[in-house]
């Protein structure tokens, strides 16, 4: 019955075509979706999965980085140095920044760092000096691009004339892009003479984290003191908190679009071919012979549907990566797996509808010319 | 050996006034390798009783028996089983699936009984073979004439080795030629195979290859020659009830009668058309 449900599906190229391609379309929808949520998380927290600190301290009430500002004084700096477990402390200067570039307003979120102990860094260098001057930035290569900046233009950033002396990656939060400059440019910059947003702990080798946490929130109550997994975990959430339902909503969306074109074609396909259901069924067929018959039909049609919308999805990534970098999408195997689970559920529930036309089908019916 | 037994069959559909009784306590015994031919008008009940015997409709009253095994009480996974294994079809239409060629068509009915994909291609291959269709096994039923189409849908009824094969007006969208060909097939198969076949129709050429002609009216099953005067429409060659003719005409001495004012305009349009045809047939 599975060669007969096979021939069934391809005797009609077209209405193969239509439902192979609907659902191709809704797994691409959902795997770039998927994508897009899983990229956002890891950018918005890649940033701060690097940064080889282990403990932060920041301004009691901080919530996160991108909708709290915390103000720490660069004298707390020496004071946290002096506690027992702590070997280095290193400033964290970063803010959103906004500026006119080529006639349009553009944001970066400039970050103060040490080029001597790149800290807060950028990831990786793309092209350009890993070592800004003090009025050099480097900015992260998706700014470029979307902005068509190259090395040695100038942005003009609260005041300040700044060159582009570097172009890194890693740095790209979806909303907007890292900028890199020296700790005294950002002071500058950013206005920050003598206060920090935050300062990074490095641990003496056999310190614990949480003892030293502990002795340093004892040091002040306006210090809030977080290890770099809550840091972590608080910042993912402003992604997670905002997009997860948008994305879950869109994902069941296109599940729903999956399901209803399989179940559609299929659906049609039997009620016009009613008449050889009822042949088969008056030849003798039992009901789960159809069941097999109508499943086939609606499992080939998302296994080659899966195929084909992942190589869409493939496709669009590697075309939206060359022309519209602010998209992104990561891809994961994991994701891939229960996607498969997904069309394939959605063969199942596509099944039900037509599988209801069939059993209400007489096959006394044939005996009518 | 009896292989199809009814006692008192009746079928009505409706209920109350608008209740038809489509078959009327037929009783009938069929014997193996007998060609039984159920003759009637449109609307007699033919495919009624046809469909009863087939397992697809169940009777309001009374039995059908298949090789002695009674079809009421049976579930419709049991009734589907009997289909497969106990009878096999020939419709009117053929009924062949579009997606299959020849070969997959006839050997359907062995994939449902779960005979492996070799086994079912060899002996659906056999089958057409027999039945002069070998070379055009590859062949979807578009590509078929519909005398081809029919000898397909045959192979297909036989493939499973029913002993009982019901066929429904097998020869009325045939022509001349291809229709006593595919008569000569099935009284063949009844005779070499010992099947027995029982053939519902209104197309008078089927009469010569019936072993028992039995005539159906009014969903009763009587003695034709005794019970019935009937008579061959001259346009349409259907066989019908003289007393139920839609309309006569004298041509030289002989009464002609017509199932429909269709086939009256017809003939009215142009006799000669229909004239030799009828007294070649006739003799008269």
């Amino acid at each position: 019955m599975i060669s007969f449900a096979a021939k069934n599906l391809s005797a009609e190229r077209m209405r193969l075509a239509i439902s192979v391609g609907g659902v191709a379309l809704a797994v691409m929808l959902i795997v770039l979706l998927r994508g897009l949520f899983v990229a956002y998380e890891n950018k918005v927290s890649g940033y701060f999965e690097r940064i080889p600190a282990q403990v932060w301290v920041m301004q009691q009430g901080t919530a996160d980085f991108f909708h709290s500002y915390s103000i720490v004084p660069d004298s707390e700096r020496d004071r946290i140095a002096g506690i027992p477990g702590v070997a280095a402390v290193y400033p964290y200067l970063a803010r959103q920044v906004g500026f006119m570039l080529h006639d349009q307003q553009s944001l970066l979120y400039l970050v103060g760092f040490d080029p001597s102990a790149p800290v807060t860094g950028p990831a990786r260098m793309v092209s350009g000096s890993a070592q800004p001057s003090e009025d050099g930035i480097i900015v992260d290569e998706v700014f470029a691009r979307k902005h068509g900046v190259h090395l040695g233009e100038e942005l003009v950033v609260n005041g300040t004339t700044l060159h582009v002396t570097g172009i890194s990656n890693g740095g790209d939060m979806v909303m907007f892009q890292y900028g890199y400059v020296s700790i005294p440019t950002a002071r500058r910059v950013l206005g920050m003479p003598d206060v920090d947003n935050a300062l990074l702990v490095q641990l003496a080798p056999e310190a614990d984290a949480r003892d030293v946490g502990t002795r340093i929130a004892a040091f002040s109550p306006r210090l809030l003191v977080r290890d770099t997994a809550a840091v972590v975990a608080v910042n993912q959430r402003v992604i997670t908190d905002s997009f997860l339902p948008v994305i879950t909503v869109l994902l069941v969306i296109g599940f729903a679009v999956g399901v209803a074109v399989i179940g559609l074609t299929i659906y049609s396909a039997v009620l016009e071919k009613r008449r050889e259901y009822g042949v088969i069924k008056a030849l003798g067929a039992r009901a789960d012979q159809l069941v097999v018959v109508i499943a086939t039909q609606a499992m080939l049609a998302a296994i080659i549907g899966y195929a084909v919308g992942i190589g869409l999805a493939m496709a669009a990534r590697a075309a939206a990566a060359r022309w519209v970098p602010a998209f992104v999408s990561q891809i994961v195997p994991a994701d891939l797996l229960w996607i498969a689970g997904a069309t394939a559920a959605m063969a199942v529930l596509a099944s039900a509808i037509p599988l209801l036309r069939i059993a209400r089908i007489d096959p006394a019916e044939v005996f009518r010319s | 050996m009896t292989v199809l037994q009814l006692d008192h069959v009746t079928k009505t559909f409706g209920q109350g006034r608008t209740a038809v009784r489509a078959v009327d306590d037929i009783s009938l015994s069929v014997e193996t390798g007998e060609l039984i031919v159920i003759m009637g008008p449109s609307g007699s009940g033919k495919t009624t009783l046809l469909q009863l015997i087939g397992a697809l409709l169940s009777p309001t009253r009374g039995e059908i028996r298949i090789h002695d095994r009674p079809l009421a009480g049976l579930g419709h996974t049991e009734l589907a089983r009997l289909r497969l294994h106990e009878i096999g079809f020939v419709f009117q239409s053929f009924n062949l699936l579009g997606a299959l060629n020849a070969v997959d068509n006839v050997a359907l009915p062995a994939a449902l009984a779960g005979v492996s994909g070799r086994a079912r291609r060899n002996r659906a291959t056999t089958l057409l073979d027999r039945l002069g269709m070998a070379h055009r096994g590859a062949h979807r039923p578009e590509a078929l004439s519909g005398g081809e189409k029919q000898r397909v849908a045959i192979a297909r009824a036989l493939i499973n080795n029913p002993p009982l094969v019901l066929a429904d007006e097998p020869t009325a969208n045939l022509d001349s030629a291809s229709g006593y060909q595919v008569l000569h097939l099935l009284q063949q198969v009844a005779v070499d195979e010992h099947k027995t076949i029982v053939m519902v129709t209104h197309d008078h050429r089927i009469t010569p290859v019936a072993d028992r002609l039995l005539w159906l009216a009014d969903g009763q099953l009587r003695d034709r020659e005794s019970d019935f005067a009937t008579a061959a429409d001259p346009v349409c060659g259907m066989e019908i009830i003289i007393e139920r003719a839609a309309g006569q005409r004298e041509i030289g001495g002989t009464t002609l009668y017509f199932c429909s004012q269709v086939c009256l305009d017809k003939f009215d349009a142009n006799p000669d058309r229909y004239l030799p045809a009828t007294r070649d047939r006739h003799g008269r």
